[in-house]
């Protein structure tokens, strides 16, 4: 997981990208000789000092390595910003930042 | 009560097998995700999943920025910002997805309702998002046409 969270203007603005496939589940078809099984990630949640700044529900038609931008009010440069995934595959992986 | 010892195992093993059975639904529910909607595969099951209703109210106070023309339907850049509404969630919908959800972004009262990401278009269609705020649930849409670049 790749995050920067800048602080401006007494604004936290969070850029994140998430390393992963966000494959959808297809069954074998014309253009398909294959069929894949989902696996995509399903929540994205961050925290800053103990309080839900943002909650995202994923669905697998959300592009590969996927990307996300938010801001919010306060913040301080130093302070920590906690993040947690998880996928349908049930594989859950944590992140902490400091603001810029 | 006086137990035999096969009483016991057999009590044991009922008990054990029934309460797993039981606690296995409430543990998997807990998790937020909201499955039901995801899963839908057209947009009105998943608006009936999520809202039980499918009466939007039609606002030019929901912003969306899409790239002019699109030339990747597989990385496709959205901005979704909200002006003057104390917003607590933005559902994001593809028409024409197997999967029309994309994506919820679940929203406190310090967050900005100013938000981008990238979804995938498999073909030409409409883009939905839906705010919802104070319990009033608003729309705004916008046509997609992604015709002759699917070739990747």
């Amino acid at each position: 997981m790749e995050v920067k969270a800048k602080l401006y203007n007494d604004i936290t603005t969070v850029r994140l990208k998430v390393q992963h496939l966000m494959q959808a589940a297809t069954e074998v078809g014309k253009n398909m000789p294959i069929s894949t099984e989902a696996n995509y990630v399903q929540e994205i949640n961050c925290e800053y000092q103990g309080k839900k700044v943002i909650q995202i529900q994923l669905g697998p038609y959300i592009s590969d390595n996927p990307f996300f931008e938010f801001s919010f009010k306060g913040g301080a440069k130093g302070e920590t910003l906690k993040l947690r995934w998880n996928d349908n595959l049930g594989v859950v992986k944590k992140h902490e930042v400091f603001i810029d | 009560m006086n137990l035999t010892r096969r009483q016991f195992i057999k009590l044991i093993t009922i008990s054990t097998t029934s309460l797993t059975a039981f606690f296995h639904p409430i543990y998997s529910y807990a998790t937020t995700w909201q499955s039901r909607a995801f899963n839908a595969k057209t947009l009105t099951r998943s608006y009936m999943a999520l809202f039980s209703t499918t009466e939007f109210i039609t606002t030019s106070k929901i912003l969306l920025r899409l790239p002019e023309p699109l030339n990747n339907s597989s990385k496709l850049p959205l901005t979704v910002k909200v002006k003057k509404l104390n917003v607590e969630s933005i559902y994001i919908f593809v028409r024409d997805n197997p999967q029309p959800l994309a994506a919820i972004f679940t929203i406190p009262t310090k967050t900005l309702p100013h938000i981008s990401t990238q979804i995938k278009v498999n073909k030409s269609t409409e883009l939905i998002v839906i705010v919802k705020s104070a319990n009033k649930l608003y729309k705004a849409s916008r046509t997609i046409n992604v015709a002759g670049l699917n070739c990747g």
